[in-house]
């Protein structure tokens, strides 16, 4: 029992040193750790942005960018124990914020969607992801939007939650349940069953 | 109902998956729903997950670049200019979270061809190379210096006040247009003030896709001008744009003389460009400058004022629509807009194609592999009152259009 404990406790150090390691060498903008880094992230950052963004192609280039803007900021990054999954997903946050935020200015989309969306069938419209769900996604705040992406989306736990939005475990708690009843609502009862989004 | 019992009820579900047993009828209720929108997140995140495999190797491709253009960038870059007090002027480009096509990569290649330019122009300076740069969509004035012919045309060397010299060159079927009737371009001569539109190539050579005649009496020749890039905000600047460069599907540029005279260079924001676009012609608006917190530093947002009398004011005869791609026929796309209904545009060899944001593949919109139909479109070019048509000289693809499957 105990040499389970110490051989567990050693993992997690080494895994500690590691992610320490990668981040000092990510800071020194280490072409093989920014691989790395990119390969081990792209998936949970395009999931995060996914549903805040209108489609895959936004949803890409979102992404895209947040490595591009961690690499320029590497220098910066303060490891201390941060998670690069918790930077990265900070940085996925703001740019996504900042690019709803001014494409609501612009309207000039949005006037289309409006004006010219009801028009004919459009088979290739099928692959799209689930339009009411990421409708509803917008309806939440961004902190509701934040917790179902990271809890459903990527599958993350309670703590690891708590760990990437620098919140407690019963304030992710507190938000999860208000995100889903937010969700509940504003698909207005009409859940689909699994893999009709697909 | 206790909120923080809920709450950790709830999380049971989550964790287990179902209702947990020492849940409350009322309770059960309100659980089984958020189950299922769980449930429903869940399974979208299958489609999510397949969706970020499927862009993986483009968007690896892509932040391999910008990995190697930042490296060369740094390696490159002299001292001195690592000061951080004082930003590059192409770092605006590279600044902008739009730049889908290698962000540094191109900045680094826009340096390199200013470097060029700079070179090239015997009378031109940096500021000339920096409003004019080979791949750009412009629209700019000028005074006739002298005619010739070119390869399947003729090319015209004019004299700009803020480009310098440029020579233009007409396709056989490139529109010129003198009044509201379409000439030969043969009637041509020097001193005639003309307004262009058109590609710049290599060598200070712009591929026109339309030209009017702006005055028919000869003027004499404009003298060059000095500008200034902005890089900050002036307040309550305001202007009449003279120059307009589109160099990508997300920027653009203006050379705007204020009502003291001067003339600034200033990037301006995707929105504002694809509303001058939309405008019957750009040369000659009167615009209002102004700095959305939101963009890029030293990217400004231009409102018209006043837009340009194209009847009276000899401007550039061109016509912009923006809508949706409904249907295409190898050249020739129908264009579905708000003010107009449908519109047909034709491209040509000669028509500027950009692309925001990654929106579609250049390469296969372009050969026709993806028609782009359902692609918001900002299309500018010369209208044919008699087709009804609109000869494109560029064409800005937007993002394709989601629509909610019923």
């Amino acid at each position: 029992m105990r040499d389970d404990e110490v051989s567990s406790d050693d993992q997690a150090a080494d895994g500690r040193d590691a992610t320490a390691s990668l981040a000092r060498r990510a800071s020194a903008h280490d072409p093989a750790a920014w691989e790395e880094i990119f390969d081990r992230n792209w998936h949970p950052v395009f999931a995060f942005v996914r549903f805040r963004l209108r489609g895959a192609a936004e949803a890409e280039d979102i992404a895209a960018h947040v490595f591009e803007v961690a690499y320029a900021r590497a220098a910066h990054f303060d490891y201390r124990g941060v998670p690069i999954e918790a930077w990265l997903i900070g940085i996925a946050r703001n740019l996504v914020r900042d690019y709803v935020k001014k494409r609501g200015r612009r309207g000039f989309e949005e006037e289309l969607v409006d004006a010219l969306a009801p028009g004919e069938p459009d088979a290739a419209a099928a692959v799209d992801l689930r339009e009411d769900l990421r409708a509803a996604m917008q309806t939440l705040t961004d902190d509701q939007q934040a917790v179902l992406s990271l809890r459903f989306l990527l599958d993350k736990s309670v703590a690891d939650t708590a760990r990437l939005m620098e919140r407690s475990e019963d304030a992710v708690k507190n938000l999860q349940r208000r995100a889903l009843a937010a969700m509940h609502r504003a698909l207005a009862g009409a859940a689909y069953p699994a893999g009709r989004a697909s | 109902m206790d909120d923080f019992r809920f709450q950790d009820l709830l999380a049971e579900a989550l964790a287990i998956g179902r209702v947990p047993d020492d849940a409350s009828d009322d309770e059960r209720t309100r659980l089984a729903e958020l189950l299922e929108t769980a449930s429903t997140l869940r399974a979208a995140a299958t489609t999510v997950r397949a969706e970020a495999t499927a862009a993986l190797p483009h968007a690896r491709a892509r932040f391999q670049r910008h990995v190697v253009a930042s490296r060369q960038a740094s390696f490159a870059r002299p001292a001195a200019v690592l000061k951080p007090a004082r930003r590059a002027w192409w770092s605006v480009f590279v600044a902008h979270r739009g730049l889908a096509l290698g962000g540094a990569a191109v900045a680094l290649a826009l340096l390199a061809v200013v470097a060029t330019f700079a070179l090239q122009s015997a009378g031109g300076n940096v500021e000339t190379a920096q409003a004019l740069n080979p791949g750009d969509y412009v629209q700019f004035e000028g005074v006739v210096e002298t005619t010739g012919t070119a390869a399947g045309g003729r090319s015209l060397q004019l004299q700009t006040a803020d480009l310098g010299a440029v020579t233009v060159d007409l396709a056989a079927d490139t529109p010129v247009v003198a009044g509201e009737a379409q000439i030969d371009s043969s009637a041509l001569a020097p001193g005639k003030a003309v307004v262009v539109a058109g590609v710049v190539g290599q060598n200070r050579r712009v591929a026109a896709s339309a030209l009017t005649v702006s005055a028919q009496t000869p003027v004499a020749l404009p003298r060059k001008v000095p500008f200034k890039k902005l890089e900050r905000l002036l307040p309550g600047l305001e202007g009449r744009i003279v120059t307009f460069a589109v160099a990508s599907g997300t920027r653009a540029s203006v050379i705007l003389e204020a009502a003291d005279g001067n003339r600034y260079l200033l990037a301006v924001d995707e929105q504002s460009a694809q509303r001058l676009l939309a405008l019957v012609t750009v040369l000659g608006a009167r615009v209002a400058v102004s700095r959305d917190a939101a963009s890029p530093a030293g990217t400004f947002s231009l409102a018209v004022t006043e837009e340009p009398d194209a009847a009276t004011g000899g401007r550039l005869s061109l016509s912009g629509v923006e809508g949706v791609v409904t249907a295409r026929n190898g050249t020739t796309f129908t264009v579905l807009t708000r003010g107009r209904g449908p519109v047909e545009v034709v491209i040509r060899p000669a028509t500027r194609i950009l692309v925001t944001r990654n929106a579609v593949d250049q390469a296969r919109f372009v050969s026709g592999k993806d028609p782009g139909v359902g692609h918001v479109v900002v299309v500018s070019g010369v209208l044919d009152s008699a087709s009804g048509r609109l000869t494109a000289g560029l064409v800005i693809v937007g993002a394709r259009l989601a629509r909610v499957t019923p």
